[in-house]
């Protein structure tokens, strides 16, 4: 796991790239309960202003919360925090970057918190998520980071 | 099914329990390609997938036309989450309101453990073209 003292602003995250395919729609439709015909049917989705099927927004905002995971490690899950928004769809066969940075990193009573700015961008160009993340760590120094440690 | 219109802020849905499955888990691991072996090998939830199945659950409770855009989503975690562990969702409406031909929908939602302990909250907006709302 990262140690929260070593973090400072500027430090890239693990960044993620994925391909997403009309299979990983169909999954995560199944997983999720998300069965908008947006998602799943092409002459449906013909009759939007999109023009074809599009990739559920959740299910590429999951490639922010890979990024994090294994920026972070288990903090992801017990600590973290989102706040995004969808700028433009993602369709079958594009390929996504989910990238970030770490914008501020602030301590206090043991506690570290790094505040991170996230995305992900189409191989186009297009950023079709953005917005911000963040992770509560102790300190090195912390009692709850000895503990965690032995 | 509730109308989108007969929605007034504040409004709460009735809570839904959810009994996580391992192959269920392993289904949304699966469609996002998730990479950690905390989440892929291990015996935990990725985070975002509770948020999926909020917005999984409130899509069954609301008529959302075919034309919505998810524009934001906020998530805050305090997990971990086991993959066996029951799940009680909790949303309520935060805003329900018209602009510029749009309707902004706005549901608050929680999950909550066996324990009773509060392991996601976030926040779903969403926006409907107003002549389907």
């Amino acid at each position: 796991m990262v140690e929260a003292d070593l973090v400072k602003a500027g430090d890239p995250l693990v960044s993620v790239e994925r391909t997403v395919t009309q299979d990983n729609i169909g999954q995560y439709a199944e997983a999720s309960g998300d069965f908008n015909p947006l998602h799943l049917d092409p002459d449906f989705a013909a009759t939007t202003h999109y023009g074809r099927i599009v990739a559920h927004g959740m299910l590429v905002l999951a490639y922010i919360s890979d990024m994090m995971g294994r920026s972070f490690g288990r903090r992801w899950p017990e600590s973290g925090r989102l706040k995004v928004r969808f700028r433009a769809p993602v369709y079958p066969g594009d390929h996504v970057t989910a990238s970030g940075e770490v914008r501020k990193v602030s301590s206090e009573d043991g506690l570290v918190r790094i505040d991170c700015a996230v995305r992900c961008i189409r191989r186009d160009g297009e950023e079709v998520i953005n917005g911000e993340a963040s992770v509560t760590m102790p300190s090195a120094n912390s009692k709850e980071h000895k503990e965690d440690s032995t | 099914m509730t109308n989108l219109a007969e929605l007034p802020a504040g409004h709460e849905f009735t809570p839904v329990e959810r009994r996580l499955q391992p192959q269920d888990v392993h289904r949304y691991v699966q469609a996002v390609q998730e990479s950690n072996d905390m989440f892929q090998e291990g015996d935990l939830v990725p985070p975002a997938a509770l948020g999926a199945y909020a917005l999984g659950i409130i899509l069954q409770e609301v008529d959302l036309p075919a034309g919505t855009v998810h524009a934001a989503q906020d998530m805050s975690f305090s997990g971990p989450v086991d993959k066996r562990e029951i799940i009680v969702f909790r949303a309520k409406v935060a805003q329900n309101s018209v602009r510029g031909g749009w309707r902004f929908l706005a549901i608050d939602f929680t999950g909550a453990d066996s324990r009773d302990k509060q392991v996601i909250e976030g926040r779903s907006t969403v926006l409907v073209p107003e002549d389907n709302g």
